[in-house]
């Protein structure tokens, strides 16, 4: 296992749901990368099941499962779920004699397992997002040799993971995509969960380029997204739609909570300075749309820019939330 | 000489497939998650020496993950492209 393993939150709960939502991969279809190395952890250890098992709020899901024709269970039941909060590998070599596991309904149910192997899926900021293991249906030791093989096996499910990933987040800030950020507004609106669309522009940026060069422009964005980042509460989603529009998704919200976040990101960004264009200060325009303004997810974006384009109109570095028909709540 | 194994030569394999799928070479973000992987493939192979495995067991290991691993690099490098256009 590698030195993250020294780092592992494991009393961070929320901070590590935050992870494991950051990382996009929930009820996704199986992948190659996932399904190669579960089959060849079935092979190496010689066991009817491995799976690569991430943990949620309440359920254990597989990304990857060979030798069981389930995807998730309940998290109260899952082994997994223990491995989690280890800094290295959790073994049982018979979970009938394993007081945490002989009432199990794994181990007295189908499918009855007898003894797990299982690996800490550790992010690169400390989190213990799942884990990586071996099953079988009869008793067995597992040696210390091998469970670190389990455990190499685990810190390559981490690579694969941080690369998914990696093609979703924007090079230059680390915030989402345009793409990946739409697809997260469309499962929200989908979800119907109050939620605000925050549409954020950087004002007069082609002049900031023109005058200070495109890395002073780059700076600008970096330092804007820091901004973002610092100042959003973990639930909510950041991205960069092109050039130099981002937007923030903010669920589980209402006008009053929507535009007071907005208007703290507003006043972070003009508080900001770039320190390679001599302490340059710069600002931006926010529009804000309530997802009850629009129907579907195109309406509720052309929303937030009819309210970004009010906070143009009436000057820049304000904030406006609107509906589609009805603007209000200057600043 | 001995023709090296697929387990010993797999850095120069993977970086090879990486650049090749890149066009040259890799954006950074993706160059240190690549030499990440080379190292990490590199502990598994160590790991599965010293715990006996198989050796053309860890040869079909290595050449599974490095496939593998090409076409989803192959992917990100897409998707990147894509958003950029």
């Amino acid at each position: 296992m590698t030195g993250i393993a020294s780092r592992l939150k494991t009393r961070d709960e929320k901070g590590r749901q935050c992870a494991l939502e950051r990382l996009d991969v929930l009820d996704t279809p199986a992948e190659n990368g996932f399904e190669k190395i579960t089959g060849l952890v079935r092979t190496i250890f010689d066991v009817p099941v491995a799976a690569v098992s991430l943990i949620d709020k309440d359920r254990q899901w597989f990304k990857s499962i060979q030798g069981l024709d389930i995807s998730e269970t309940a998290r109260e039941v899952a082994f997994c779920d223990h491995t989690i909060r280890k800094t290295d590998c959790m073994c049982v070599p018979d979970a009938t004699k394993d007081p945490r596991f002989a009432k199990n309904v794994l181990v007295t149910g189908p499918p009855h397992i007898r003894s797990y192997l299982g690996a800490p899926i550790i992010s690169p900021d400390g989190y213990a997002l799942g884990a990586l293991c071996a099953i079988d249906y009869r008793p067995r030791k597992f040696s210390p040799e091998k469970e670190k093989v389990l455990a190499s096996f685990a810190d390559l499910v981490m690579n694969e993971l941080e690369l998914r990933q990696l093609a979703s987040c924007d090079g230059l800030t680390g915030l989402a995509t345009r793409r990946a950020f739409v697809d997260a507004a469309e499962e929200v609106f989908e979800q119907g969960r109050n939620a605000a669309f925050i549409f954020i522009d950087l004002d007069h940026f082609k002049t900031i380029n023109d005058a200070n060069g495109h890395p002073v422009g780059d700076d600008v964005l970096k330092a804007t997204s820091a901004a973002l980042l610092a100042n959003c509460p973990d639930h909510a989603f950041i991205g960069r739609l092109g050039g130099e529009e981002l937007a923030v998704l903010l669920p589980d919200t209402d006008r009053q909570g929507a535009f007071r976040l907005a208007e703290s990101l507003r006043a972070a960004i003009a508080a900001t300075t770039v320190k390679s264009a001599r302490n340059l200060a710069f600002t931006a325009s926010v529009g804000v749309a309530m997802q009850d303004a629009a129907h579907d997810l195109a309406g509720w974006m052309a929303a937030a820019d009819a309210a970004l384009y009010e906070a143009k109109s009436r000057g820049r570095n304000c904030t406006v939330i609107g509906y589609s028909d009805q603007l209000s709540n200057a600043v | 000489m001995t023709k090296p194994s697929a387990a010993e030569n797999f850095e120069t394999v993977l970086k090879d497939k990486a650049n090749k799928a890149a066009g040259g070479s890799l954006p950074p973000q993706l160059q240190r998650l690549t030499d990440q992987h080379v190292e990490r493939l590199r502990s598994l192979v160590e790991a599965m020496r010293v715990a006996g495995v198989d050796d053309g067991l860890v040869r079909l290991s290595v050449r599974d993950i490095i496939d593998s691993y090409e076409a989803e690099l192959l992917d990100a490098l897409l998707r990147l492209a894509e958003e950029r256009s």
